[in-house]
């Protein structure tokens, strides 16, 4: 995969208490959705941000590794130059559209203001633009909504608008932070047919960022699996379902309600995550694997490629498969 | 099978707002039997928390009626009576929790205020707590502040325990969790249900959790059930189009099973403007002349269950 689009490497981004994002690599080519998986504060956010040049500046900061688009260095690129790549040739999806629209300003104007900014578009132009952007997100009676403040739009309907905002300039990759976790699951199925629609139409990539493994498993092609700031296990979606490598893959996959859809208790992972600043030596999820063994304590497991192309970060993986889906 | 502990009847929850008024709960009845778990599911706006709360006599009732363990809740000291046997746990286990009192001092507050054990008892009764939901007694000294979601929630449910209810409703408990601490707290909850007999009232977005935790499930949908019955039962083959189609939106880990397209159409309609008629229908895949107009369905037994809607229309009832 030389010809990806975007190559993350050894990404390490530090805040003052530590790391909270630790030597994080992978690619996403054309075309192609990679689901970024963790719980909360596993730095799967972090990462994000960190790809798009939006870290908080003063409390977190890139210390080490390489974000490249098309070959291009992110990484150190000044704010003026960052700016023409993030909403230009980067789209932006977030978890919460009621906070990353501007309410006071209408939805036309919202996605007027980048097309105007970045293409030069006419004010005429950038609104019939707008229309079309719309119509494509599905939006009904799009000249009509084009003139609505979000308050004025559903919770859907508004993601809906943000998408369109994020789609603006025709950008090559999109970066979509829990883009349905505030919906209605009904909705949510709408949203990501959507965004896999667009994807075959225009080609885009994807990184979808979740804690949803049913999410990742009916819309991504490749799994990057974070824990405590690391990768855990990475590789091809139906691979790392299904056979998982690292324990605390298999462990997340088993403690999904929906494994299964039977009744009564669920397995589960004992413990919580670490927090920045105590993190535990050796490998982080040591204190709470189910395989753990003296030397997890010691030595940090380098993120290592298994023989069916998926990457996982164990001294003791899983090899055989251990999943099933029976239906 | 066991007398009912609570039943609801035609329950009407109103709020009026400058738009208009909305019936949140819009004549739904129900009943809860000792050591049952009952699942409340449905998209948000769908009435679920309102109902629950309402079942409580925490939002007012704008008509319908409760009993409580056979007794009719009219009266002031049969609300009273029912919330000393009632609990609620709520969403975010943090803010539900008094940020300056110690985790102690909020379950021995509940012990006091209901006079659960004598002064000297107390600070026994306490670790009892803690012990029962997980958690050493030493947490009793430490603060909200200072606990993760996971450890906050089981403090919630402490505190709901400590009025040794006979019903407890758990308001979206799980949903602000990770979900591998999720499944920490569902397999407490099936525990205590097993090991004191509770009766729970779980009120959840998430229907695969609903699935494994609760012995019958009821779906909502715009103030009203449109589905009723045993989990199993419902979920291996809902009857109700909108309880099918939220069944078949769950999100499976089964990366052979594409998205599902289009499952519903649209978006439901403002509470303020319902249709007439079923309120699913122009949303519905199978949705008919009849669906249009006249009452919404009223929930009738179908297949060892309840469903509201004309596609069950029993031959001898005319349309």
């Amino acid at each position: 995969m030389s010809d990806a689009l975007l190559d993350v490497q050894g990404l390490t981004v530090m805040s003052g208490r530590g790391s909270v994002v630790e030597d994080v690599g992978f690619k996403v080519a054309q075309g192609q959705v990679l689901g970024l998986v963790g719980e909360s504060g596993s730095g799967k956010t972090v990462t994000c941000r960190a790809v798009i040049g939006l870290l908080p500046t003063g409390s977190l900061a890139i210390t080490k590794g390489s974000v490249r688009l098309e070959g291009q260095e992110l990484v150190g690129l000044d704010p003026l130059a960052m700016g023409k790549v993030r909403g230009r040739r980067i789209g932006m999806i977030f978890q919460n559209p009621s906070s990353h629209l501007d309410p006071v300003m209408r939805i036309g104007d919202q996605i007027g203001l980048a097309v105007r900014h970045h293409i030069g578009l006419s004010r005429r132009e950038a609104r019939a633009h707008g229309i079309e952007l719309l119509r494509q997100v599905g939006i009904p009676d799009p000249a009509a909504r084009i003139d609505n403040y979000p308050h004025e739009l559903s919770g859907g309907m508004r993601q809906r608008a943000m998408i369109a905002t994020a789609l603006a300039c025709d950008p090559q990759l999109v970066i979509a932070d829990e883009p349905t976790t505030a919906l209605d699951v009904t909705i949510q199925a709408q949203i990501l047919r959507l965004l896999l629609d667009l994807r075959d139409k225009r080609g885009l990539a994807i990184l979808l960022i979740t804690h949803d493994l049913g999410v990742v498993a009916q819309t991504c092609d490749r799994i990057a699996v974070m824990y405590a700031g690391r990768i855990a296990e990475q590789g091809d979606k139906r691979r790392v379902l299904t056979s998982p490598h690292h324990p605390y893959t298999a462990a997340l996959i088993r403690c999904q309600p929906a494994s299964g859809g039977g009744q009564g208790v669920l397995p589960t992972i004992l413990g919580q995550p670490p927090l920045v600043g105590a993190m535990p030596p050796g490998c982080r999820f040591h204190p709470r694997c189910s395989r753990m063994q003296p030397r997890c304590r010691e030595v940090v497991p380098p993120l290592e490629a298994k023989g069916d192309g998926s990457e996982a970060a164990c001294l003791y993986p899983i090899e055989a498969p251990v999943l099933e889906f029976g239906r | 099978m066991s007398a009912p502990l609570l039943e609801a009847q035609d329950l009407v929850v109103q709020f009026r707002g400058s738009g208009g008024t909305v019936r949140a709960v819009n004549g739904v009845s129900l009943t809860v039997r000792p050591g049952e778990t009952l699942g409340l599911v449905g998209e948000s706006g769908c009435g679920k928390s309102t109902l629950g709360r309402a079942m409580m006599g925490l939002t007012p009732l704008s008509g319908g009626s409760l009993r409580f363990s056979g007794e009719a809740v009219e009266s002031r000291t049969a609300w009273a009576a029912l919330r000393r046997q009632t609990a609620m746990i709520f969403q975010d286990p943090l803010n539900s929790l008094n940020p300056r009192l110690t985790v102690g001092e909020t379950l021995a507050e509940v012990l006091r205020v209901h006079g659960k054990v004598p002064r000297a008892g107390v600070a026994g009764r306490v670790a009892e707590l803690l012990t029962m939901v997980g958690l050493r007694p030493e947490f009793a000294a430490r603060r909200p502040g200072s606990l993760s979601g996971g450890q906050c929630q089981r403090v919630g449910i402490a505190r709901a325990l400590a009025i040794e209810p006979k019903l407890v409703i758990a308001d979206e408990c799980v949903a602000a969790l990770d979900v591998s601490i999720q499944a920490q707290i569902i397999n407490l909850l099936i525990e205590l249900k097993e090991r004191i007999g509770l009766a729970l009232v779980f009120i959840a977005h998430d229907l695969a959790l609903v699935r494994r935790l609760c012995d019958r499930v009821a779906v909502m949908y715009l103030g009203r059930i449109v589905e009723e019955g045993p989990t199993e039962q419902v979920f291996g083959r809902p009857l109700h189009p909108y309880a099918d189609a939220l069944i078949r939106a769950i999100p499976e880990i089964d990366p052979d099973r594409p998205l599902p397209e289009a499952i519903l159409a649209g978006e439901p309609p403002s509470p303020l403007r319902l249709p007439a008629g079923c309120a699913l229908h122009p949303r519905c895949p199978r949705a008919f002349a009849d669906c249009a107009g006249g009452q919404p369905p009223p929930l009738l037994p179908v297949e060892g269950r309840e469903v509201a809607c004309l596609l069950y229309r029993p031959a001898s009832v005319p349309a």
